[in-house]
């Protein structure tokens, strides 16, 4: 007897009704069941999140509190070595802190305020710490900066322990399950801002709050108009006036009129400074260009398009290749010392070998003539700081940007177990101040 | 009749499938580890992170060995994990290390360059595709100015998997596969293109509710975003 005759039959028998009604009971029992599965599934998700949550508030809460104790025990360390070593332990636990706290559901507005302590603490730390190690010990403002880090230490602490004690007595509601925000428990009350009285930390890094943003060296020459600056837009792009339309200006340390150009090879956005008229960028909407013509014939056009735009001379330091085309930095030479803080990175069509982007606003930051370029140590003495594992190749004087400032030092290219480095040696004290390795990607060069 | 029966039947079937699949789907999925033998970015962004915090003192080399294997055994028992040596999804995440499939898989090259290419790529399209190129570029320029910012963490995958930051990460489109365009949008950003001037935020004004994210000082406007410090 085939399928479709029991199936006959037994519909005949039972009556259609009563079949469309089992198979809808039949359907209902098993949503009910898919829903009660789920809902299992959901709770056992939200504990697992609501106990990862609580981890990572209990690591932070510890965190902030040895280091709080550390740096009361460094108010009264007596030697060089106990302070380094609570110096470097707290340096340690600061950056547990800030990426702990990155890990919380708090917004950035929320948490901005804490990471940027935490980060500033462990680099504090860390500066102390090298200059403990080279003999000096800690100073009067050292100490006071330090209370100052105790204070904040103490308020942060006793509010991170009543967000984590919040979490164990008020769980986020399920509208928060993925997505839930501590921010209302640590920010004070509407306004938005921390409750925490965070110090201002001077010190020589990155982050120091004793940090500004000078006025950039390179952006030199008077006010221009939007005409002026759209003259100045079509020759950087390569076309004429009555192809450049207005696009979005820029504000900010480099404020600056926005052009869209039409071009041969297609439409760019270009970026002109309101003072001076120089390029702080162009970038072709469209890229993937054809090769047809080789990365050197490239590199060639591009150091002919930079003297034309009035970058003076400069060489290429690094080249990359995609979407056809090539990607390469240059730096600005003066009396044969390389200038690496002084960078333009050039984006050139292997199609046509022409230039179709640029990037100058590190240029325009560092660049301005400068005058001390005389080394106190010759090449082969710097040579003689280095490894004897690396096997230089070539040496010259360049400058190099620091966290602070710049330094003039002997650049070195060489090989160490098949791979390629460039050291730094200063060339005044003969320190060996940074070693880069050259990663070869897919694309090109990058050091790291 | 038979015909109205197999229809039922039919129907049936369709219904049982659509429910079995609708279950399965949401079924978690199992996510990449790593272990003794393996090799490439997600093994280096192990390393290096073992060796910021101190657990580690080799090479940076991509290949997961013993000196690894002992770095990760003390900090799982540090950090309160099951002390196996296999860097799984639990200990990732506590490493800050995100361990899902997709990302394993499009690493394939040795390069941290690469993997970072691709995970700013993956941000650029789930938040800003359908935007004109500058924009794309402006969105990858803003999480390259975080990463640099001392308000936020001091690492990629910090700062794009920072609770709340980014929609395309909550909503799980980074893990769509990026186009070519956003690709060329994350190496001009990582290459210092920075359409934004340094902006730390964007919003798309005709959404936003914020009254935090309205007071900031807007600088460039593109698309349907507003760049602002």
């Amino acid at each position: 007897m085939s399928e479709g005759n029991v199936m006959k039959r037994i519909m005949r028998k039972i009556g259609i009704k009563q079949a469309m009604t089992a198979v809808f009971a039949g359907l209902l029992c098993i949503s009910l069941g898919a829903n009660a599965w789920q809902s299992v599934r959901n709770r056992e998700l939200k504990n697992r999140l609501t106990m990862q949550r609580q981890r990572e508030m209990a690591d932070v809460v510890a965190a902030m509190a040895d280091i709080e104790v550390n740096l009361q025990k460094l108010l009264i360390a007596s030697g060089a070595a106990q302070s380094v070593s609570l110096l470097g332990e707290t340096a340690l636990l600061a950056q547990h802190v800030e990426s702990g706290l990155s890990r919380l559901p708090l917004s950035a507005e929320a948490a901005s305020g804490a990471m940027k302590f935490a980060g500033q603490m462990g680099e504090y730390v860390l500066t102390l710490a090298t200059q403990v190690s080279g003999g000096s010990m800690l100073t009067t403002d050292d100490e006071r900066q330090i209370e100052d880090m105790l204070t904040a230490c103490q308020g942060l602490n006793a509010h991170l322990m009543s967000v984590g004690e919040r979490l164990y007595t008020d769980p986020l509601p399920d509208v928060d399950m993925y997505g839930g925000d501590f921010s209302p428990w640590i920010q004070d009350g509407e306004s938005g801002n921390s409750a925490i009285p965070y110090p201002s930390l001077i010190y020589d890094g990155p982050f120091s709050d004793g940090r500004s943003d000078a006025q950039p060296l390179g952006l030199t020459g008077e006010r221009i108009t939007r005409e002026q600056a759209r003259e100045a837009a079509a020759r950087f792009a390569g076309t004429t006036t009555d192809q450049v339309k207005d696009g979005a200006d820029s504000g900010g340390r480099f404020e600056a009129f926005g052009f869209e150009a039409t071009t041969p090879y297609g439409r760019t956005n270009v970026q002109v400074t309101g003072q001076g008229g120089h390029l702080l960028w162009m970038m072709p909407e469209q890229a993937e260009f054809a090769q047809r013509i080789t990365q050197e014939e490239c590199l060639r056009n591009a150091q002919v398009w930079l003297a034309d735009m009035g970058f003076g001379q400069m060489e290429s330091c690094f080249v990359q290749q995609y979407d056809g085309m090539v990607v390469a930095n240059f730096a600005s030479v003066q009396d044969g010392v390389l200038l690496y803080p002084d960078q333009v990175k050039v984006q050139v069509s292997m199609d046509s070998g022409t230039v179709v982007g640029a990037e100058c606003s590190q240029y325009l930051t560092n660049h301005t003539r400068r005058t001390d370029l005389e080394p106190e140590l010759t090449q082969q003495q710097a040579q003689q700081m280095l490894s004897d594992r690396l096997e230089v190749r070539s040496g010259r004087l360049c400058i190099i940007p620091q966290e602070s400032g710049e330094r003039l030092c002997w650049g070195f290219e060489g090989t160490f177990a098949g791979e390629d480095y460039w050291a730094f040696v200063d060339a005044e004290t003969g320190e060996a101040v940074q070693i880069l390795r050259v990663a070869n990607t897919q694309d090109g060069q990058t050091a790291i | 009749m038979n015909g109205k029966m197999k229809g039922i039947a039919m129907r049936l079937a369709a219904l049982c499938v659509c429910m079995a699949v609708l279950i399965w789907s949401n079924v978690p999925q199992a996510q990449a580890a790593v272990y003794w033998g393996s090799t490439g970015t997600q093994v280096r962004q192990v390393q290096q992170k073992l060796k910021q915090w101190g657990y580690f003192s080799g090479t940076v080399d991509g290949v997961f060995g013993q000196e690894t294997y002992d770095a990760v055994v003390r900090f799982q028992k540090k950090n309160g994990l099951t002390a196996d040596g296999v860097a799984g999804s639990a200990t990732l995440a506590a490493m800050g290390i995100s361990s899902g499939t997709a990302v394993a898989a499009s690493s394939s090259t040795s390069s941290s360059y690469q993997s970072d290419v691709e995970l700013l790529a993956r941000l650029i399209y789930g938040e800003a595709r359908g935007e004109p190129y500058v924009g794309m570029v402006a969105v990858g320029a803003v999480v390259l100015n975080r990463v640099k910012s001392s308000k936020f963490p001091n690492t990629l995958a910090g700062v794009i998997y920072q609770s709340g930051a980014f929609d395309a990460v909550r909503d799980g489109q980074i893990n769509m596969t990026p186009n070519e365009q956003s690709r060329r949008a994350a190496r001009d950003a990582m290459n210092g293109w920075d359409p934004t001037n340094g902006c730390l935020y964007y919003y798309n004004p005709s959404t936003a509710t914020s009254s935090w994210i309205w007071s900031r000082e807007v600088r460039l406007n593109i698309g349907a975003h507003s760049f602002a410090v």
